[in-house]
């Protein structure tokens, strides 16, 4: 099986010191039948007190509490993984069959989901393509458009958005149509930014489908976080006292070993 | 029985302005605080009434406690078939975020707040659940205070359960889930909350600190009060006056400057109490309350006590088609909404306006319920010198911690307006004291 090498690193950068910093970081990858941890390392500076620990959604958060002033916070994770076919068995957990904040829909949502003609009788793999396909055909790739409070509605009538907009609005069409499904926050292969795909439920198992770039995903998707849209999966938030502009720098690279 | 008090009646008003009993108001994005207006005259309950309500509120307020216990982990009503999932998942008010945790003693609900109407057979009902942060109780309690000094002979003459003891209920209650002996604080959102004279009140006379959200901090999955000097002490409860959703910045709300980072993590470890727990809106939903007296059959093998309005779920077949042909003559209610907000009476709209709320209803039946207009009693209030009838309501205090008790009195609340039957304080009414008489 294929192993994977990772490297996550990010660095927020303060105009003024700042203090009594409190964060919540998801930053460790998922260990699961698609994904088995090799190695997995994690550096946080300053780091104050870090608790480890796991969210409902399953995912592993780090949390903390930085006292002293500082600069700049840095935080990165980095490891190898071997990973196997995007097929996740798992019982399902009711909350991903109903709408969530990101994916509430409106007019505009539900005027496409009466478009989507599922005339034939299709298996959620056939229908998740078709509203990916739709989508496709309705949204185009743009940075800066939206941002990380748009919600599917928006980023759908807007017609422009990025991987986050694209995994809300796929959600949101699959929900309706009673296919649960659930967001995702990860890594893939190549070096660049964090990216976002979608999770659908099928025969007793979650399966992986992007939207933003129209695939089924077929292996080697490092999932970090997942949940029922972004606000479930943020690997970075946080709380300080201080006036001050900040300035994130993130670096993610992908490669085969 | 409460002459001699309604003859001191602008010595109480001086009083309560001295003291400063006010409730804030938003309207038009401008904040106003304004005298809380108090009339005189108290609702009475006899001895008997009180018996019946007492016996019934301890009886509901355990199975919204169960209840609640409940679909944070089993969700056996679910399976059962007593509530459909749709109920819960769909509800603003259920966190996902808690399931599977255990507050500290098992308390989901410490302070319930019940508001009731009693109809012109007698008959009373609940209208709405408060589970969340019910306020109101410190109204009542300083206006005995006052009242009792204004005309002592009144409450020499009648004999009438003292209510200015809510405080040390709340302190047990508080002591009771307190952890390790740690710090025991009111937290507030300041002086612009529309309940920042009860949330100071009631932190001095139960005898524990009131913080602000700069005040704690949380490390290493403990919450501290941080003093002068930075010196940290830890806080083992949080009687807290901000909602869920803006309690911890990290977890929901992340614009929130209100609430305590990382907060809900030290809640999930067991080392703070937070009154009331988390999540607990979900037993406030507008639809879930449909389902309590069905709760109480379910959790405790009992027939209900108290008794709901009779209310319609458009959610159900049947129920939408009785509610889309009577919506004339019924209350309806948006269930996402709260504080007498999206309540609409059917008999005050027009033939369109019903027409599109019937389009409403069609659209999202799960967002609404239908209530019979109950014809409750009206009580008297002073007005000028004349005295008038207006509608009311009371809102009946459950306090849970080692036992279940109910608050021998409550916030008597009415509308000033003769024409509205809403009489929430954030629509601008009034309040009376609560009498419950001891024989």
């Amino acid at each position: 099986m294929p192993k994977l090498r990772y490297i996550y690193k990010a660095k927020i950068t303060f105009s003024e010191r700042i203090r009594s910093h409190s964060y919540l970081l998801r930053l460790l990858p998922f260990g699961n039948e698609a994904q088995r941890i090799v190695e997995s390392h994690y550096h946080i500076f300053p780091r104050g007190v870090i608790n480890k620990s796991e969210d409902v959604f399953g995912n592993k958060i780090l949390t903390g509490y930085i006292d002293e002033f500082h600069n700049t916070f840095e935080f990165s994770s980095q490891g190898v993984l071997e990973t196997y076919p995007y097929i996740i068995h798992e019982e399902l957990n009711p909350i991903y069959r109903f709408v969530s904040r990101f994916t509430k829909p409106s007019d505009k949502l539900l005027q496409v989901n009466q478009e989507l003609d599922f005339t034939r009788d299709l298996d959620n793999h056939e229908k998740a393509k078709f509203i990916s396909d739709k989508i496709n055909s309705l949204i185009t790739y743009e940075g800066g458009v939206t941002g990380i409070g748009t919600s599917a509605e928006e980023a759908l009538s807007l017609g422009k958005g990025v991987c986050q907009d694209y995994a809300h609005i796929m959600i949101s069409l699959c929900r309706l149509n009673d296919i649960p499904a659930r967001y995702v926050a990860g890594f893939i292969e190549g070096e660049g930014f964090s990216h976002a795909w979608v999770e659908y439920y099928e025969d007793g198992a979650w399966h992986g489908y992007d939207p933003t770039h129209n695939v089924k995903i077929a292996i080697n998707y490092i999932k970090i976080a997942q949940g029922r849209d972004y606000g479930d999966c943020a690997i970075d938030k946080g709380v300080f006292r201080g006036v001050a502009f900040q300035n994130l720098e993130v670096i993610v690279k992908v490669e085969h070993r | 029985m409460y002459d001699l008090l309604v003859k001191q009646r602008d010595t109480v008003n001086k009083w309560m302005d001295r003291f400063g009993v006010r409730f804030g108001i938003y309207k038009n994005g401008t904040f106003k605080e304004q005298l809380f207006p108090f009339d005189p005259i108290p609702r009475i309950i006899s001895n008997s009434d009180w018996a019946e309500l007492d016996e019934g509120l301890r009886q509901r307020v355990k199975a919204l406690n169960l209840f609640l216990y409940d679909i944070y982990h089993d969700k056996n009503i679910v399976k059962d078939g007593v509530i459909p999932p749709e109920f819960i998942y769909s509800s603003s008010g259920y966190l996902p975020q808690c399931e599977g945790i255990t507050p500290i003693k098992n308390v989901y609900s410490h302070i319930s707040g019940i508001d009731l109407v009693q109809a012109k057979d007698g008959t009373w009902y609940v209208l709405e659940d408060n589970l969340r942060i019910p306020s109101g109780a410190s109204y009542p309690m300083i206006a005995r205070n006052i009242t009792r000094k204004a005309s002592p002979e009144t409450f020499q003459n009648n004999k009438i359960f003292d209510n200015r003891h809510y405080s040390s209920l709340l302190r047990k209650t508080m002591d009771y889930v307190n952890v390790d002996n740690g710090l025991e604080v009111i937290l507030t959102p300041g002086r612009y909350n529309s309940a920042y004279f009860e949330h100071s009140y009631l932190a001095e006379k139960a005898g524990v600190l009131l913080a602000y959200a700069d005040d704690l901090i949380v490390e290493n999955n403990m919450v501290y009060y941080k003093g002068l000097f930075d010196k940290k002490d830890k806080v083992g409860v949080i009687y807290r006056r901000i909602s869920d959703e803006y309690l911890d910045p990290l977890v929901f709300e992340s614009t929130s400057l209100l609430g305590v980072p990382n907060l809900f993590q030290a809640y999930a470890a067991g080392n703070v109490a937070i009154i009331n727990a988390f999540g607990n809106g979900l037993a406030d939903d507008k639809g879930i309350y449909y389902f309590v007296p069905k709760m109480v059959e379910y959790y405790l093998g009992e027939k209900a006590i108290m008794k709901n309005a009779p209310t319609y779920l458009p959610y159900f077949e049947q129920d939408k088609r009785f509610v889309l042909d009577n919506l004339h003559r019924l209350v309806i209610k948006d269930v996402a909404e709260a504080g007498g907000y999206g309540v609409m009476f059917g008999k005050d709209m027009d033939a369109a306006k019903l027409e599109e709320l019937k389009e409403l209803i069609k659209k999202e039946p799960r967002r609404w319920i239908a209530q019979e207009v109950i014809d409750f009693i009206d009580l008297e209030i002073i007005e000028g010198d004349e005295t008038v009838s207006r509608k009311s309501d009371l809102r009946v205090f459950v306090l849970s911690g080692e036992d279940t008790v109910v608050w021998p009195s409550g916030l008597t609340r009415y509308t000033r307006n003769p024409d509205s039957f809403i009489v929430n304080s954030s629509q601008g009414g009034g309040f009376k004291d609560t009498w419950v008489l001891k024989k």
